[in-house]
């Protein structure tokens, strides 16, 4: 617990500088860079909630993240166009307050959830990663063959949606925002692990059968985990369709499934810290093998099968390893 | 809607079926026997095609890239075994899904490293180009005619094989009781090779023929993998014939859906939103099959009660 | 006389060929300790997973505090009062003992789906924790995670989360297995404390010590009771003695 906490504030003041140097040095992409592993940071964390905390192997978070993102992208066009989201039988007007967005993107994303759990949950194990799999895919699918959105295309808003008096196109301000948020979401799954619900949660992960025997329903705790894990991407989603001003069926690809995936193996599975470290190594990597070659990706999948092969934990287990050494050889 | 429309669409979804079950039936063959869920089976798929695409590019020879595909795909299998995966054997399925994650960027890119990302189309032999004439006044394309027969007879001989042969008892029995086969005296990483080699052949040259018909390209295999999934589930793992039927019924299910469903909305309104609504439930159907059979049967129509 | 606490009728279920249960019978009365004994393989545990909810019967009724309870999950048996210790531990490895016990208490406590107050600031839920695991002789190992405990101190946890869950029938499923002279002698005075309370199905080997706490005693082979009476009764019964007295270790 003391060393995750220690990993999880180390990692946040990594992104935190990164963002000053940012700022510091008036590099705008830096900017946007260090906002985008915020935003990941943020999805790897929802999904850590459910992987990490609750043993759930989820490859369909892309869903609640493509889902975040469309919220976004939609209530923005309507707005923008003047159009109402709906007329029957209540009139709904689109808005591009960010605030309300968000709200409505995590309400989305944890409503769409709730059946995909619960589907999903019915049978667990090996059949949990198939059917989060294949519902993502459906979304996805959707995405592509429905025009009012644009279809394959994507759909552009142009401009970022507001928040009070901030200029949300500023990237420093933009990256402040995405980094409170993030540090908001930290706070409160460490709360959460620390509650009733996260040693029943724990349990649930570790020995089912026990949590059962002392009266508590395991799927009841790992449904709920995977909707609040769903909204915590959603979220993310959101963030992530309005830095860029734009979304598209890319964001619910398996491949943004399986990278919210990396984001969290990379930094430590169950670690606070560990997506904030996996994403922030991520978007490293993408940039430093990446301005080597188009084909870093190659590197990336190589790199990933001999730090799981070898057990290591992510980088919140070596942080881990090299701490208890240093415990051990001072006392 | 014309019965010859109908029927040539039946045999276009039950040759889109043929392929998905050459690929579920790897995908449960290794989840059966050795515990594995191997998501890069779909990195093996377009193994095959490429080493297709190329062996016909180079030779010209349309029967020699098929067999180029089933022992490319069988030996990148072999390879990708010995090297990674029998390391994960004995781990849980977290590790098995990253690491094979990761195999697919490595397959994926190192595929476009070496071909481009443009979809590379393969020229069907003139011997199996034309159309043939079926009963009901059909005329239906030859080549698509034989990808249905020769992938209904590997299914036939995939079922001997498991059924009659000795491997075949030794996969089942391995499917049964890992411990136990050990105690028979088989060779278990051999058996487990095998199998593996097994199941990336087959998928490798359902890569092939699919290849053949659309086109040759990176990242082709994870579409099939996911449908492939979507069979298990729907048949029950570890049932070879419970793939089957599944695989069948979700080629025939997303191949009609696609033609009739628009048509069936055209009845109601506009064509132009006939067309947007019919596709995109179209896409959607195979999944809401899924979802009714987790709901009825939550362990797939030949799966054993939970 | 007042209705047993639970009643079995018929329990039976199979593997494949096998009758595990065949047709129990057994009463569990408010306040007695009921022993079950028999050869390994007999079906003790299999008996246990039934009334339990873990696996369901092939046929036959459960009772609990009179109310048909044999189609119920287990979580509702939980509820309704029953406790359950495992034969083999069922623990979480990286939990203390402490967040075990605080666990199971939650059951009559508001339950578990809340999700912002710390629990380490429950001190009332922590207090009434190491009461309990002081009962087993586990206050001092209390705050280790369950991966550094003992075999024997595993199976004194597994006594600590059943009294948390402060139930009406007990079921054990051979509580002193592993626990050495010291640990089976403070469990066996603990169970003559709660004798009371509940009503507690013990099933356990060593003789001496069933003779010594049970009110009554059930014998089963082959999946059947072939006998249920008090001490003496089994002490003298004659189809005990041949089935299994006689070549008992
Ligand atoms: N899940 C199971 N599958 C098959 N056979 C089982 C299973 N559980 C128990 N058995 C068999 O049922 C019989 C009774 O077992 P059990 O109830 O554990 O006996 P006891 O607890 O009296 O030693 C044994 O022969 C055992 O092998
Ligand atoms: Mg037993």
């Amino acid at each position: 617990m003391r060393s995750d906490m220690i990993f999880t504030l180390a990692a946040m003041a990594a992104l935190l500088a990164a963002g000053l140097y940012g700022y510091l040095g008036d590099e705008p992409f830096f900017l946007t860079l260090a906002a985008k592993a915020a935003i990941f940071a943020l999805a790897g964390a929802g999904l850590n909630i459910a992987l990490g905390y609750g043993g759930l192997v989820s490859l369909g978070h892309a869903a609640f993240f493509g889902i975040g993102g469309y919220a976004a992208g939609i209530l923005a066009s309507h707005a923008r166009n003047y159009e109402p989201l709906m007329s029957w039988p209540v009139e709904l007007a689109g808005t591009t307050s960010a605030p309300l967005i968000w709200i409505v993107a995590m309400l989305a994303a944890g409503l769409f959830s709730l059946p995909m759990g619960l589907l999903s949950l019915r049978t667990g194990g090996v059949y949990f990663i198939m059917i989060t799999l294949a519902f993502a895919q459906m979304l996805y699918y959707f995405a592509v063959s429905w025009p009012a959105y644009g279809g394959e295309d994507g759909l552009s808003f142009y401009v970022r949606n507001e928040l009070g008096g901030l200029s949300t196109m500023d990237p420093w301000s933009w990256f402040l925002i995405c980094y409170a948020i993030l540090a908001v979401a930290l706070v409160f799954i460490a709360v959460l692990t620390r509650s009733r619900f996260g040693l029943a949660l724990t349990m649930a992960r570790e020995n089912p059968l026990r949590l059962g025997n002392i009266g508590v329903a395991p799927r009841r705790v790992l449904l709920t985990a995977f909707v609040i894990s769903a909204i915590v991407t959603g979220l993310a989603g959101a963030l992530y369709a309005d830095l860029n001003r734009f979304v598209s069926p890319s964001m619910l690809s398996w491949h943004m499934s399986g990278e919210i995936m990396v984001f969290v193996i990379l930094g430590g599975v169950g670690r606070l810290g560990g997506p904030v470290a996996g994403a922030c190594v991520f978007i490293l990597l993408e940039q430093v093998l990446g301005g080597f070659t188009e084909y870093w990706q190659f590197l990336l999948g190589v790199a990933l099968i001999v730090i799981v092969l070898m057990g290591s934990g992510g980088l919140a287990g070596l942080f881990e390893r090299t701490g208890v050494r240093k415990a051990a050889a001072h006392g | 809607m014309s019965a010859a429309l109908f029927f040539e669409q039946l045999l276009n979804g039950l040759q889109f079926g043929v392929m998905l079950f050459l690929m579920a039936a790897g995908l449960t063959l290794v989840f059966g026997v050795m515990g594995l869920i191997n998501l890069a089976h779909g990195s093996l798929y377009m193994v095959g095609a490429f080493a297709c695409a190329s062996v016909v590019a180079a030779t010209g020879s349309f029967t020699l890239g098929l067999l180029a595909s089933f022992v490319a795909a069988a030996f990148a299998g072999v390879i990708v075994e010995g090297l990674v995966l029998r390391r994960l054997y004995r781990r849980d399925h977290l590790d098995q899904v990253i690491v094979t994650f990761a195999l697919i960027l490595v397959f994926t890119e190192g595929t476009r490293w070496l071909f481009g990302s443009y979809p590379l189309y393969l020229d069907i032999p003139p011997a199996l180009q034309g159309t043939v004439h079926l009963p009901g006044g059909i005329d239906y394309p030859l080549f698509r005619l034989m990808i249905i027969l020769v992938g209904l007879l590997v299914a036939a001989l995939l079922f001997l094989a498991v059924n009659r042969t000795r491997l075949g008892i030794r996969i089942r029995a391995g499917e049964a009781d890992r411990e136990m086969i050990a105690a028979l005296g088989v060779d278990i990483s051999r058996l487990y090779m095998i199998v593996f080699a097994l199941g990336a052949a087959l998928a490798g040259f359902a890569g092939a023929l699919v290849g053949s018909v659309q086109s040759v390209q990176v990242g082709m295999g994870e579409p099939v993998l996911i449908l492939g999934f979507v069979v298990i589930v729907i048949g029950g793992i570890g049932s070879i014939g419970g793939a089957l039927v599944a695989a069948i019924l979700v080629g025939i299910t997303d191949t009609m859906g696609r033609v009739f469903l628009p048509m069936v909305f055209a009845g109601f309104t506009d064509p132009a939103s006939a067309n947007a609504t019919g596709s995109a439930l179209a896409s959607m159907l195979i999944y809401i099959l899924m979802a009714l059979v987790l709901v009825f049967r939550p362990s797939g129509l030949f799966g054993e009660k939970a | 006389m007042v209705e047993p606490l639970l009643t079995t009728r018929g329990l039976s279920r199979g593997f494949g060929a096998l009758k595990a249960c065949d047709g129990v019978d057994i009463d569990i009365r408010a306040g007695e300790i009921h022993a079950l004994i028999g050869p390994n393989g007999a079906g003790k545990s299999t008996f246990v997973k039934l009334v339990s909810g873990e696996i369901a019967p092939d046929s036959g009724s459960i009772h609990l505090l009179g109310k048909p309870v044999g189609t119920l999950p287990m979580t509702a048996r939980a509820g309704m009062g029953m406790a359950r210790s495992f034969q083999v531990s069922a623990l979480a490895p990286s939990m203390t003992g402490l967040e075990h016990v605080v666990l199971a208490l939650l059951q009559h406590r508001g339950g578990v789906f809340h999700f912002f107050r710390p629990i380490a600031r429950d001190t009332g839920l922590k207090a009434r924790a190491e009461e309990i695991l002081a009962r087993v002789g586990m206050l001092d190992r209390a705050t280790i995670p369950v991966a550094g405990l003992s075999h024997g101190e595993r199976r004194q946890l597994e006594i600590a989360i059943a009294l948390a869950l402060e139930p009406r029938v007990l079921l054990l499923d051979e509580p002193m297995a592993g626990m050495g002279a010291e640990g089976s002698a403070r469990l066996a005075a603990l169970l003559n404390e709660l004798r009371g309370d509940m009503g507690i199905l013990l099933i356990e080997h060593d003789m001496e010590t069933v003779f010594a706490l049970a009110d009554r005693i059930s014998v089963m082979v082959g999946g059947q009771i072939v006998a249920t009476g008090n001490a003496g009764e089994i002490r003298s019964n004659a189809t005990v003695q041949s089935a299994y007295l006689g070549d008992a270790p």
